[in-house]
This record gives structure tokens, C-alpha cells and sequence, in this order.
């Protein structure tokens, strides 16, 4: 096996019994993909595409009906694969009874952390998470973006080389969201390995290296950010400042759009682009921009 | 090394049992049902002012009902929510993400019950040895021993609870524990019944029943103490055998169906 993947997921498929008659329901088919250490890869869905369900595998939590899972070369199955995993669940509703640091003590410990590493490893993660003033707070104080920030604390207590984060930014304001894009920033400087889920495509296209696309419980695509963002037809974006009675001398296009000074058209192709600037460079019309737009994720979906 | 792995998991343990007793200990029903239980005991003394019987034994047996009925509804109450509010809050998948088993994460939960239930049972306790003190009732040897088969019955009851949790609702939980507590402590009347049955078939069946649930009265040391009729030993042992099997038995079972589940 490559020593530089960080989570080797092969073949899995899971499937749930429900209803009165238990009837199996397939939620994940055949899952095979891999995420290199050191990277950032964020897995994207709907809701109900088996985000959750896979996540959950991946942390040990469940067992898969086939198929293996393995995280740092080691079968997830196996503790010593869980003590290189660190895992935020979506939502998390700690103990709410518990202080900051009670309940990172309680983790460490569940960690297999001694209380004294504990103690020790408790002060650096909540200095990175900016929580060390509200350690003596009952989580039921908290506010969203500070339980989730506990929750990444917790997640960094045993120092794991992988971090599995469920949907990390539901429910947080911009500024929470952009906090936690910087720390996941920070993460990834120190090394780490982060695979996160969310079903909110700029978060992905903000801070990830590798992108893995689910929908109805198969992986219709796995690979860098940067291959994804350049399929799909390239559209261009041309700007140009003129008045009203200057679009008289524009033979080829018609459906400009009035901005402030100018106009602007939204082109496919390059010949297209080249048939306008050459009309506009005649006619000594100024050219303000020429943009091409890049395709989103979005339209994986649509 | 395999010591450090003991200790290991013995601290993880703890730990999963002090958040649970942390968190029962919180929780305004514990003080809810202490208030009540508090009431009635008070209300013993009126009871005895009312009763034909004795003094010393209407206290006797009403408080030790008391201590009975309280512990036995806290540990089908919260042992019928120990895992679903797990799964509610999301928690357990964190913990299990963890290095620790189904069957360890269990057997804390259990253990942190089972410290509040002694807590509970110890400070009830130690009212009726105050109650007995302040109406000069002479508190015999043998209370400690009808006051253990109290403690030993509302653990029971607890692994009971959770042992249905891992499969059912926690109102349906509640009722299935409910149920064997009620039949649990009327065994003896079971089997006078059965005796007293033309059909043979019911008759097996009921016996068969009988040998499922777990036999309460065994465990109820109230008449002994209130007879001044010591108990066998070898009675006792067995009995605490059987309940710790039962017991063990119980979080076993569980954590297997929990496994399977999962």
C-alpha cells in the first residue's frame, strides 16, 4: 500500500433494514476512492446522498456490509487506526452538563490519552480553537460556533494525523464559517489530513485540494478541485464602454446589457469572443473587460 | 504492557461512568423523585399513628417500600435512556470513533447508573436509620441485609432497562421493565396460580415464563427483618450470585445486540 495515503476506502456498500417488513434499503454502493496525506478533500452531496453513513464507517462507528476501510494503512476496525483519526460529527450536541474541559478531558482519556498528556494536549487545542477563556463553561453556555470549535478540539486532542469533520459549516454565521476556513488552513500547514463533508459547494471551492462527489449512494467523481472547476463549457464575460447609439455599429450581437457606462455580453466559445473585440476595436470602442467564468461545481448537480 | 492496556481501559471506563452519573446527577427528575420519596416518608409517620399494627414495623415496611419504589423507578427511568439520548445527541458515534468497544462503552454507562443508584439508596438509607433512631425503633443487623436485596433489585432492574433500550424506545423500555418488575416480585403468586390451574398447557407455559423473569422475591429481605428471622447464608450468597450473573448477563447481551445493530 502507498505509504502517502492517508484513507484507502475500498469497495464498501451499506445498506439498512427498515420498515415493518425490514425491508433492506441499499445506502452506499460500491465505494472505492482514496484521499493522499496532507491534503484537503471534501466529500459533497445532496441531502441523503450517504455522506453521513460513509462518514460514519470511515470513524469506526458502524461497520461496513462489505468492502474495507483503512486510515493510515491500518484497518479502521483495529485501535490503532482510531488513534490516528479525529472525527466532528455533524450537529454536535455534547454534554451539554459537562464544562469546555471536562469534556475534553473526557475525551482525552477515551482517546487513550493519560490524564497528565491530557491535561497538556488540553491548553494547545483550545489555544487554537480561541476557547481557553470559556474552558470553564458548561457546553450548554456555548454558542454554535463555540461548540463547534470545542468540537475540533476535541477532534485534535490525541493529535491525529487524519481529521474527519461532517458538515463542519452547517449552522455557523460568515464569520464563523471564515474562522474555520482559516483553521482548517492551519491544519493542513501542520500537516494534517482533512476530509470533510458539506453539501455547500464554496466551501469546497474556498479551501479543498481533491473533491469526491456523491449522489444516491454511489461516487460519481473523485479528483483535484482544479479538474472539476475546469469542465463544462468556458463561457467569457466581454465589458465595454459606449453609448446607446454606438450598439448601432455592432452587427454581430445584439443582447447587451446595460452597466453603468457601458455594456456587457455573455459569450460561449473563443471565436465569438475574437468576432465581438474585433468589431469593437473597429468601431474604437474601449474595451473594460474580458473575463472568462469559470464553471462551478454546482452544475454537477444539475 | 498489558497492565498499562488494563489500566488503560479501566480509566476509559470511569471516565464513560462519570459522565453519566454527572449528567443523571443534573437532571431535575433525580430530585423530583427524592422529593416525593421524601413526602412519603414523612407520611409513614402519620400511617403509623393510623395503622392497628406496631409502630416500629408499619415504619419498617413503608420505609423500606419507600426506598424500594424510589430506586427501582430511577433505574428503570434513566436506564431506559441511557442509549437512546446517545443516539439522539449524536454522541455515541464520537465515542465509538474512539478506541473503546461497544461492550466497555456499556458497562460505563451502567456503572455511572449504578453510582447513583447506591448514592440515592445510602442517603434513603441513612433517613430510615434516622427515622428508626428518632421514634427509638432498635435497628437490627438484618436491615442491612433486606436494604442490599433492595440495591441489588434496582440494579437488576437498571441492566434490564438498558438492555431493552438497545433495541427499543424508551417508553417502551420503561413499560417491558415495568412489567418484570411487577411480575418479578409476585413470583410466589405466579406459582400459586399455576398450582391452582385445570389447563396443563397455560400451566407450562406460565411455569416457563416464570423461569424467564428475574425472581425479585428472592431478593426481598423485608419479612426476615420484620420477624427477626435471620436469613440463611448460603441463601444470600446464592441469591447475589444470581444477580450479578443476571446482571452480567444482561450488559452482555446488549452489547451484542447493540453490535449487531451497528
Amino acid at each position: 500500500m502507498d505509504s502517502n495515503i492517508a484513507i484507502d476506502i475500498k469497495n464498501v456498500s451499506q445498506s439498512f433494514k427498515s420498515g415493518f417488513w425490514l425491508k433492506e434499503k441499499k445506502i452506499l454502493k460500491n465505494i472505492s476512492f482514496s484521499v493522499k496525506k496532507n491534503t484537503v478533500f471534501g466529500f459533497i452531496g445532496p441531502n441523503g446522498a450517504g455522506k453521513t453513513t460513509l462518514i460514519h464507517l470511515l470513524v469506526g462507528a458502524r461497520k461496513p456490509k462489505s468492502g474495507g476501510i483503512k486510515i493510515c494503512g491500518q484497518n479502521i476496525i483495529k485501535d490503532e487506526a482510531k488513534k490516528n483519526l479525529g472525527y466532528l460529527p455533524e450537529q454536535p450536541d455534547f454534554y451539554k452538563h459537562l464544562t469546555g474541559s471536562g469534556f475534553l478531558y473526557q475525551m482525552g482519556i477515551l482517546s487513550g490519552l493519560s490524564s497528565k498528556q491530557t491535561q497538556t494536549r488540553m491548553d494547545k487545542v483550545l489555544k487554537l480553537v480561541h476557547l481557553k477563556d470559556a474552558k470553564n463553561l458548561e457546553l450548554k453556555k456555548y454558542s454554535k460556533g463555540m461548540l463547534q470549535r470545542i468540537g475540533i478540539a476535541q477532534s485534535l486532542l490525541h493529535d491525529p494525523e487524519v481529521l474527519i469533520l461532517d458538515e463542519p459549516m452547517s449552522g455557523l454565521d460568515p464569520i464563523g464559517r471564515k474562522e474555520l476556513r482559516e483553521m482548517m488552513g492551519i491544519l493542513k500547514q501542520e500537516g494534517k489530513t482533512l476530509f470533510f463533508s458539506t453539501h455547500i459547494i464554496s466551501d469546497i471551492e474556498a479551501v479543498c485540494d481533491q473533491v469526491g462527489v456523491i449522489y444516491g449512494g454511489e461516487m460519481k467523481n473523485v479528483g483535484p478541485i482544479g479538474s472539476f472547476l475546469s469542465q463544462g463549457s468556458l463561457e467569457t464575460e466581454v465589458a465595454f464602454a459606449a453609448e446607446a447609439r454606438d450598439l448601432s455599429k455592432i452587427k454581430t450581437y445584439k443582447n447587451f446589457i446595460s452597466i453603468q457606462g457601458g455594456y456587457r455580453i455573455v459569450l460561449k466559445g473563443q471565436k465569438e469572443v475574437n468576432s465581438l473585440l474585433g468589431e469593437l476595436l473597429e468601431n474604437n470602442i474601449t474595451v473594460l473587460w474580458v473575463t472568462p467564468i469559470r464553471s462551478s461545481l454546482e452544475s454537477f448537480f444539475e | 504492557m498489558k497492565e498499562t492496556m488494563n489500566k488503560q481501559s479501566l480509566l476509559k471506563l470511569h471516565a464513560v461512568a462519570r459522565v453519566t452519573f454527572l449528567e443523571i446527577l443534573k437532571d431535575k427528575i433525580l430530585y423530583s423523585a427524592g422529593i416525593v420519596s421524601l413526602f412519603l416518608f414523612v407520611f409513614t409517620f402519620f400511617i403509623s399513628k393510623l395503622s392497628v399494627v406496631s409502630v416500629d414495623r408499619v415504619i419498617l415496611d413503608f420505609g423500606m417500600s419507600v426506598i424500594n419504589l424510589s430506586m427501582s423507578f430511577i433505574a428503570l427511568f434513566f436506564g431506559a435512556t441511557l442509549i437512546s439520548r446517545e443516539f439522539e445527541r449524536k454522541t455515541v458515534y464520537l465515542i465509538l470513533s474512539r478506541p473503546m468497544s461497544w461492550s466497555s462503552f456499556l458497562f460505563g454507562k451502567f456503572l455511572g447508573l449504578i453510582y447513583i443508584l447506591f448514592l440515592e439508596g445510602v442517603l434513603f438509607s441513612l433517613f430510615l436509620i434516622l427515622m428508626l433512631s428518632f421514634f427509638k425503633i432498635p435497628i437490627s443487623s438484618m436491615l442491612g441485609f433486606a436494604l442490599m436485596g433492595i440495591f441489588f433489585q434496582s440494579f437488576i432492574l437498571a441492566g434490564m432497562a438498558l438492555f431493552f433500550n438497545t433495541f427499543t424506545t424508551t417508553s417502551l423500555s420503561v413499560v417491558f421493565g415495568l412489567f418484570f418488575y411487577f411480575f418479578g416480585n409476585n413470583v410466589s403468586q405466579i406459582r400459586l396460580f399455576i398450582a391452582k390451574l385445570e389447563s396443563d398447557s397455560l400451566g407450562s407455559i406460565l411455569s416457563g415464563f416464570v423461569y424467564i423473569i428475574p425472581n425479585f422475591e428472592s431478593l426481598s429481605w423485608k419479612t426476615n427483618i420484620l420477624y427477626q428471622i435471620g436469613p440463611e447464608w448460603s441463601r444470600v450468597m446464592i441469591t447475589l450470585l444470581y444477580s450479578l450473573s443476571l446482571i452480567f448477563t444482561l450488559i452482555l447481551a446488549a452489547s451484542f445486540i447493540s453490535k449487531r445493530k451497528n
